[in-house]
């Protein structure tokens, strides 16, 4: 059943909602609402499907006129096991053969313009939908579009789906691919290792689910209606975004909370009650923290659905809501929650408002989101051990950054397509890990308050538009006056390591039979990996003097010479930490005499763990 | 509870009569741990001996440094780890040899001084010892083949139990150990665990008194014994066993104050004395497990085969 309200009755409710006090606390124009949609869409919770008609208004902002407009269709990447999709995924076998698992979306009508039929004129590959127009879309022309789709929902194991009553509603819809300046459409499949690109628009969307449904979505709730067939109506309008999800169960429970005119929400099942307060705790700090940070996160409202349904329920980003599943660990010594939805969290910024191409360019927002929840953790639970505490075991966000970089460094760049790389490990490894490690090397370098305002800069000049890497790279020269191109071409296109070593020191006295007199000192450096970043060197001498130099680290290797009043002691490449990217820490010092008391202690705790090692397998 | 009590005490005498099998035992330990150990000592000694930030390592462990070392030693630890598995495999197999002369020992002993009667194994001393390892070897490998079956059995058992837990009362979260839920679940785990064990130890007692039955007779016998004395062999085994945990919790308590120490070549002698010092009691504490169920087995078979006799009242006649 839809339910259409007379144009000039929309109208004047969308004026009367602009009116209210801080509907549109925007500091700058919002963004160009290129794909508008209105969305009917209805649960059906015994055939597992959604009945939905969608009226898309999209706008051509190229240069050129468009004949054949492209869709997303993403549901049809379930539909087989011989989908791009399901090829790529190394998702175990059942998934692929499952026919729970299989989904798709079923056209069954499009109308363009007033009336113009286009059923059966589609060109559907996979997931991808070519809708060719009769006459072409001028540039700044605009064009309806309205379409009659079921979607077969499978169970859950990837961002979309059922696990028994519960639903996790992502990318289900008819969705308008990009449409470039140059005429060119930006329109993917769905690939495993590729998350989503769109314009940003308008969306008004009407779910009807069952009457013990609750429902969490993207935008504002703005009105609940009671249906008389035990179905209730939930009304969504969400402005400035350029997706749309939402989740249902019957199980939720919902708590709230107001921050900074904000109201954040979180839903969870039952037996996450615990875990309520301290996730809205961590929510409460990231937005704070990111909008002290970044910039004013744009909208009155945030989401928090626990979505642990399946295999495929986990943290995942969406405009104005995101999700996570409660962690078991104990908070205080794993603090896992809090690493993930800082994560999920910062995507609103880099995602959700800066909304760069993920298929291509997948590091401009997973890299600056894993770097955000670097510093956000940091910011919370201190430098050492913000991550595990455990045992004396500490360990930081950073670390875990490194240790997944190290996992697989040298098989791709981080500006790659997503669905090139290698494989899942390559792509987290280079496109999280790597290009956060990035940032926190040039934060290093240029100082945490340059690095700040380059940020800030960066949200504010790129809010509500799709920046490409070369935006970045050339703010950065722009902001901070300092070239980092060579480091970004060495390190966002290429596949080589950082690595520094002092490969030898040593002090000879100028006369062999001198005692008082001065020492001819060498220090031999080596650059062992491809990446060239000028780097300080601290040599530390007998007399307890310390003198520093840099090296620019373009050669291959260096020596510094010099005579000096006393012998060295030591010396070390970076001694400041500033090159998070380096491969190797322990080869960036040496010392002319042994550290001999580390290297016993650690070699008897693993002695004495090898004899008890030794116990326990001949207990039995 | 007289004869439990006994057969511990008893345990202990025999042990401290034998002290060299607690030097063999040890020296076993620290020969196999060093084979493991010495590559590990190799690498730390090329990453951290000439490395200013190793010093880190004397207040607290820093991943930066192990992240970087597991990197960098990456080809040589997968093969490290390779030797290692494998290594493991020959030290079990050289333990079940050895195990052969503990308890061959252990028996004669707990048989002098139980009823007196002559060494059963030739020789005495470390060639005893030695005689007894190559004539058990084959015993104690077949029971040691056994003990994989009788486990995975437990292990099944205990995965049926959590299923049922898991059914009645829901599941819990496995990480919140002060759980009752987890609780019982680690607790049941560890009685199952025990009693494989006390199974395995038993096993090894008959197959020493019975080497001429076939191991399904051994086998047959041994449980038949534990089933029908199932109070006395559960109790010894869960005195030693509470024992050793309480042991091992003053351990802990001693190595933290040792902790606070300031990190200095002292504190790490002082650290590494406490922990051989506790390698020194496992070894010591292990031959008491083996020696009072060998002396509660040949007290109860001794009641056994001459019913109405004191043991206690004949032992002191000897002057024990």
């Amino acid at each position: 059943m839809r339910l259409l309200l007379p144009s000039w009755l929309l109208v004047f409710i969308h004026t009367f909602i602009l009116t209210i006090p801080g509907f549109c606390q925007v500091e700058t124009p919002p963004a160009a609402c290129v794909a508008n949609y209105r969305i009917e869409v209805k649960l059906d919770t015994l055939g597992k499907k959604l009945q939905g008609y969608e009226t898309i208004t999209f706008v051509n902002t190229s240069a050129k006129p468009a004949d054949t407009l492209f869709l997303h269709l993403y549901p049809n990447a379930f539909q087989s096991d011989s989908t791009i999709f399901m090829k790529e995924s190394l998702l175990p076998e059942r998934f692929r053969r499952g026919k729970e698992y299989k989904g798709s979306i079923n056209i069954k009508q499009v109308e363009i313009g007033s009336g113009f039929d286009l059923t059966g004129c589609w060109i559907i590959d996979e997931t991808i939908m070519k809708l060719p127009l009769s006459q072409p879309l001028s540039p700044a022309e605009s064009v309806k579009i309205k379409i009659d789709f079921t979607v077969n929902l499978p169970q859950i194991f990837m961002r979309m789906g059922y696990s028994g009553k519960d639903y996790m509603i992502g990318q289900w819809f008819p969705k308008m691919a990009v449409l470039q300046n140059d005429g060119k459409w930006n329109a993917h499949q769905y690939h495993f290792n590729s998350e989503f690109f769109a314009d940003f628009g308008k969306y008004d969307v009407d779910i009807t689910v069952p009457a013990n449904y609750l429902i969490g979505a993207t935008g504002y709730l703005t009105e609940k209606r009671g249906n008389q067939d035990s179905t209730v109506t939930f009304v969504f309008q969400a402005e400035d975004v350029h997706d749309f999800v939402w989740v249902a169960s019957p199980d939720y429970l919902i708590s709230k909370r107001t921050v900074d005119g904000i109201e954040i929400d979180f839903l969870y099942k039952p037996e996450h009650a615990k875990a309520a307060s301290r996730i809205l705790d961590a929510a409460e700090f990231a937005l704070r923290y990111y909008d002290s940070s970044f910039g004013k996160y744009p909208y009155r409202k945030f989401t928090i659905a626990d979505i642990r349904i399946g295999w495929g329920g986990g943290a995942m980003e969406y405009p104005m809501l995101v999700t996570c599943v409660p962690s078991d660990f104990p908070p205080d010594i794993i603090r896992l929650d809090a690493m993930v939805l800082f994560h999920e969290i910062a995507h609103q910024w880099w995602y959700g408002v800066v909304a760069s191409n993920e298929f291509e360019e997948a590091w401009l927002d997973e890299g600056f989101a894993t770097y955000s929840e670097s510093k956000a953790m940091e910011e919370k639970f201190g430098t050492k051990a913000n991550l595990v505490d455990l045992w004396g075991i500490n360990i930081n966000d950073e670390n875990i950054n490194k240790l997944t970089y190290l996992l697989d460094p040298q098989s791709d760049p981080p500006v790659k397509n997503s669905w090139e790389f290698m494989d899942y490990l390559s792509y987290r490894a280079n496109v999280y890990s790597k290009a956060s490690l990035l940032l926190q090397t040039m934060g290093n370098y240029m100082g945490k308050e340059k690095m700040d305002e380059l940020l800030k800069g960066y949200f504010q000049r790129y809010r509500f538009k799709h920046p490409r890497t070369r935006d970045f790279t050339r703010l950065v020269l722009e902001m901070t006056g300092e070239d980092f191109d060579p480091v970004f071409e060495q390190v966002l296109f290429g596949t080589g390591l950082c690595d520094y070593e002092v490969a030898s020191i040593r002090s000879e006295p100028v006369k062999s039979d001198s005692t008082q007199g001065g020492f001819q000192t060498e220090v031999l450096l080596k650059r062992l990996g491809e990446v060239v970043i000028p780097v300080d060197i601290s040599m530390e001498f007998a007399s307890g003097e310390k003198i520093k130099q840099t090296w620019d680290g373009k050669e291959r290797w260096h020596r510094i010479e010099m005579e000096t009043d006393s012998k060295i002691k030591s010396a070390i490449i970076d001694p400041d930490d500033k090159i998070a990217l380096e491969v190797n820490i322990n080869n960036n010092s040496l010392t002319t005499e042994a550290e001999d008391s580390a290297v016993l202690k650690l070699f008897t705790q693993c002695f004495f763990g090898l004899e008890t090692f030794v116990h326990c397998i001949t207990s039995f | 509870m007289k004869h439990i009590l006994v057969s511990f005490m008893e345990g202990i005498k025999n042990v401290w009569a034998t002290k060299y099998l607690i030097g063999i035992m040890l020296i076993f330990k620290l020969v196999t741990s060093l084979i493991l150990g010495v590559p590990l000592y190799l690498m730390f000694s090329t990453s951290f001996a000439a490395n200013i930030k190793a010093s880190n390592f004397l207040t607290g462990f820093n991943p930066s440094l192990v992240i970087d070392f597991v990197y960098y030693w990456r080809r040589t630890l997968s093969i490290y780890v390779f030797m290692f598995i494998l290594t493991s495999i020959l030290i079990i197999i050289a333990y079940i040899f050895l195990s052969g002369g503990f308890w061959g020992v252990l028996r004669d002993q707990a048989k002098r001084r139980v009823k007196d009667t002559p060494t059963v194994t030739s020789g005495s001393g470390t060639e005893g010892f030695f005689a007894a390892c190559g004539k058990y070897f084959g015993g104690m490998f077949k029971i040691g083949l056994l003990m994989i079956p009788l486990y995975l059995f437990a292990f099944l058992i205990w995965l049926i139990f959590i299923a049922i837990l898991g059914m009645v009362v829901g599941e819990g979260s496995l990480w919140v150990l002060t759980s009752w839920r987890t609780i019982s679940k680690i607790l049941i785990a560890l009685i199952l665990y025990f009693c494989c064990n006390m199974l395995g130890d038993y096993l090894r007692i008959f197959m020493l008194e019975k080497e001429d039955d076939h191991i399904w007779v051994v086998i047959r016998k041994a449980f038949r014994f534990v089933w029908t004395n199932l109070s006395s062999t559960l109790c010894l085994y869960y005195l030693l066993s509470i024992i050793l945990v309480g042991v091992i919790l003053f351990y802990g308590g001693m190595y933290k104050l040792v902790s606070g120490i300031s990190p200095t070549g002292i504190f790490i002698f002082i650290a590494f004395l406490l922990q051989q010092l506790f390698v020194v009691f496992h070894s010591f504490y292990r031959l008491i497990f083996y020696s009072s169920q060998m002396s509660l087995y040949v007290r109860i078979s001794d009641r056994d085969d001459h019913p109405g006799e004191d043991l206690d009242f004949k032992m002191e006649m000897r002057g024990e």
